[in-house]
């Protein structure tokens, strides 16, 4: 039974493994309501922070972070051993670096509970930060990015075609580069030592170390231990002390039953109960988690006085124009407080258009998802962005609803246009438009394009099909951006557009 | 064998493959250079114009083809039929700015009784990505169960290049399945079209070439239409006239009316022509329809077909 466990823990990580892959492809369109986000819907430092931050805290949204605080509470780090994906992707990857021994470095194993110090104080304060270190927002990010596009080549490659899994329109993502160099980083950390991350870095592993400070599940040892220190050595967390093998640090452990494998005398065992050896562990200075707390606020300091210059008009935080944000996306300030940067709308949308910002949103907009209309535009009949949203930063809508999601307005460029500039004929962004926002006015003698604001919801249509390369002479800009009225407000600011619209085609 | 031997026969291995390579290159360069012909017609004959009117749809689709001597008559046992319906955007099938995919889906199941070995509907999608379009117009459920495949065309290794004789077009880039296909048949959809007044059966063809920006950015897209549908004919055209769109396209939402009519013909020209009126408009109304006549890819002159109501 206890060299059994071990194998039954390695089962445990290759299901949770093959579902978090099996849920991301399943990330596609057609919507299937399948619950696709479990593991950040189910994580209480991505979904939990952003809730805090948001001070929104809605009883099914709480239900859901249950059972992991409750595996925590009852098991400790179970997760980090048991469920967590990117733990087993860096189990996997240090089995290729086979370094067997932990090197010895308590100091920066104490990182993570800095880093979660951060994360925490930032969302106390308002501010959703989670995004920068969770592992399950990490790996979701890494996998939509850097993995996707090139897992359709190899599939393509090895005749699977255009599968409905692997949607070539659907091929190109910014940032990929870096999404892969962050994973290798991670899993790079193997030639360190064994489960560097987990136990250095993890902000989501310090959080399970700390729930299950009073946990009932622990190691315990019985007096047929000779003291031979194997299990100490053989420990991937360097969780086990090496001068009296009956101690062991409870936050560090993730009850992988490595050591019960290891004991020549099968001297250790996973119960229930009082174990005078499991030390809490979490030796934390006072200092430095004071510093941490003050560099997460610090943070916040930063990212509101940025946000004070915000132009009154749009609800937009000035920067970019082309910060488009998906249909249902809310109001800028809730939406950057609750939006993990996860990818799983740029991973879900069939046109490609979502894409994670690179500068438009500002520092604290990096990995949030904008709309560029030249790679997809927002299609009409599909809602899939918010259907996969795990905290709800882009609300759920339906998809009649869509006509009055005002995205953004375009803008016709005069200059470019070949109607306006060059007196052709052309009616691209007219033939394309879902809505009818474009009419045509004599002007000069000729029929001209031009874009009826109250109908215009800024989709992208327009500009992701007009003739003009490489810029288009029709963009959106998110000048008409709308999030911060009511839907009731959109919809009524539209029907005073299509009264004015009601006469006949020309 | 020495060394010399073995260059010697290593160079007139290597020079018969590279030969071998050209020549296939120019078989293949020929045929792609020939545009698409389709059936020649028999000189001096009258076209058959079937014209099938009140009814359901798939019914129509039916009686049509059944006035022209059944399907039949174009599709043999064995034969590859591409289909090619007007299934640019994602509208539903009530909005009347797709094919009905109950035409097409008759159309399909016709060919696959007749002894079509494939029946490829293809279309190369305006409004993106394809499979949206496919699911929304509700074509995909009818190619389906039909027992056709829906294929889109929107990646350009999907095409080959064909020579155009004509004064405007000179190479087009058209779907490699149209080229190649025993049997080709258009199915578009009647319905305004705000550029060139209305879409009809030549103009739907803009659906198999790559770059259709190249003709909205030519000098007349009339003639483009004109000079393309002359080279590249169909063998079939059935014609979707059962809901049509009066303003407002191709993609509406515009007013919509229902002459519950579905025309067939080998003739292009001569099933858009008629087709003009159930706009209440004449041939000579639409610019292509006329352009076509006198480029020699039909019959613009309905007095000189022969119109058959079935």
């Amino acid at each position: 039974m206890r060299r059994r466990l071990e194998t039954i823990r390695k089962l445990s990580q290759a299901a949770f493994l093959l579902l978090f892959g099996l849920l991301f492809l399943l990330t596609v369109y057609p919507p299937s309501g399948r619950p696709v986000d479990l593991f950040l819907r189910t994580d209480p430092l991505a979904a939990g922070s952003a809730l805090l931050a948001a001070r929104h805290f809605p009883w099914d949204r709480l239900l859901w972070l249950l059972p992991l605080v409750g595996l925590a509470l009852v098991a400790g780090r179970a997760f980090c051993g048991w469920i967590c994906p990117l733990g087993t992707l860096v189990d996997c990857a240090d089995g290729l670096a086979r370094r067997r021994r932990p090197l010895a470095l308590p100091g920066p194993r104490r990182a993570k509970y800095y880093l979660l110090a951060a994360l925490l104080a930032a969302a106390l304060l308002g501010a959703q930060l989670a995004y920068l270190a969770d592992p399950l927002v990490l790996l979701t990010r890494s996998f939509a990015l850097g993995l996707f596009a090139p897992l359709q080549a190899v599939a393509r490659a090895v005749g699977l075609g255009n599968h409905p899994l692997l949607p070539e329109s659907q091929a190109y993502y910014r940032f990929s580069l870096l999404a892969l160099v962050m994973l290798g980083a991670i899993l790079g950390l193997a030639v360190v030592g064994r489960r560097y991350w987990c136990r250095m870095l993890c902000p989501l592993g310090a959080l399970y170390g700390l729930l299950g400070r009073w946990a009932p599940v622990r190691l315990q040892v019985n007096d047929q231990c000779v003291e031979c220190g194997r299990c100490a050595r053989e420990c991937p967390t360097g969780a086990i002390s090496a001068q009296d093998p009956r101690r062991y640090q409870g936050a560090e452990c993730t009850l992988c039953a490595h050591c019960l494998r290891a004991c020549p005398t099968q001297a250790i065992g996973i119960n229930l109960g009082h174990y005078p050896g499991r030390e809490p562990g979490a030796d934390l200075s006072r200092r430095r988690l004071l510093a941490a707390v003050g560099v997460g606020a610090v943070w916040v300091a930063g990212v509101k006085a940025a946000a004070s210059q915000k132009p009154t008009v749009t609800g937009v935080r000035a920067g970019s124009p082309w910060l488009i944000r998906p249909p249902g996306a809310l109001a800028e300030e809730e939406f950057l407080r609750r939006c993990l940067r996860c990818q799983q709308c740029v991973k879900a949308c069939p046109t490609n258009g979502l894409q994670p910002a690179l500068a438009e949103g500002g520092l604290d907009g990096l990995w949030t998802p904008v709309l560029v209309p030249r790679l997809g535009a927002c299609t009409e009949h599909c809602n899939l962005c918010s259907q996969v949203c795990p905290t709800g930063a882009i609300a759920p809508f339906a998809i009649d609803e869509k006509p009055h999601l005002f995205l953004g307005t375009a803008k016709i460029d005069r200059s470019h246009c070949l109607v306006w500039a060059q007196e052709r004929e052309c009616l691209v962004c007219d033939e394309v438009c879902a809505y009818r926002a474009i009419e045509w006015r004599q002007d000069g003698g000729k029929g001209r394009p031009y874009v009826i604001d109250e109908i215009c919801t800024g989709c992208g249509l327009c500009e992701s099909a007009c003739p003009i390369q490489p810029r288009a002479a029709i963009r959106v800009y998110n000048t008409g951006d709308k999030r911060h009225w009511s839907r009731e407000r959109q919809r009524q600011w539209r029907l005073t557009g299509r009264r004015r619209d009601a006469g006949p085609s020309q | 064998m020495n060394r010399r031997d073995f260059l010697k026969q290593g160079l007139a291995i290597g020079a018969t493959v590279a030969l071998g390579g050209c020549a296939g290159s120019r078989v293949s360069g020929a045929r792609a250079g020939a545009g698409r012909p389709g059936r020649p017609l028999p000189p001096g004959a009258r076209p058959v114009l079937a014209v099938a009117e009140k009814g359901k749809p798939g019914e129509l689709t039916r009686r049509a083809l059944d006035a022209l001597g059944g399907i039949g008559k174009f599709v043999r046992h064995g034969q590859t039929v591409v289909i090619k319906p007007n299934l640019a955007w994602q509208r539903q099938p009530e909005e009347a700015a797709n094919t009905n995919p109950e035409v097409v889906g008759t159309l399909v199941k016709l060919c696959r009784e007749a002894g079509a070995s494939r029946v490829l509907v293809v279309e190369h999608t305006i409004d993106s990505p394809a499979r949206l379009v496919f699911e929304i117009s509700g074509m995909q459920a009818a190619v389906d169960e039909a027992g056709g495949e829906l294929v889109s065309a929107h990646e350009e290794r999907a095409y080959s290049e064909i020579a155009i004789p004509g004064e405007v077009l000179k190479r087009e880039q058209v779907i490699r399945e149209v080229l190649t296909a025993d049997v080709f048949i258009n199915v578009p959809i009647a319905k305004n079209h705000d550029a060139t007044r209305l879409t009809l059966s030549m103009k739907n063809l803009m659906g198999i070439i790559y770059n259709r920006q190249g003709w909205h950015l030519s000098s007349s897209l009339h003639r483009c239409i004109a000079e393309f549908a002359a080279a590249v004919r169909p063998d079939l055209v059935v014609m979707d006239a059962n809901r049509i769109m009066l303003t407002r396209g191709p993609k509406g939402p515009g007013q919509t009316k229902d002459p519950q009519a579905v025309l067939a013909s080998t003739d292009q020209v001569a099933v858009d022509a008629y087709t003009t009126r159930y706009f209440g408009l004449q041939p000579a109304d639409v610019e292509f329809v006329m352009l076509a006549g006198k480029l020699g890819a039909g019959q613009a002159d309905l007095g000189k077909v022969q119109i058959k109501y079935a």
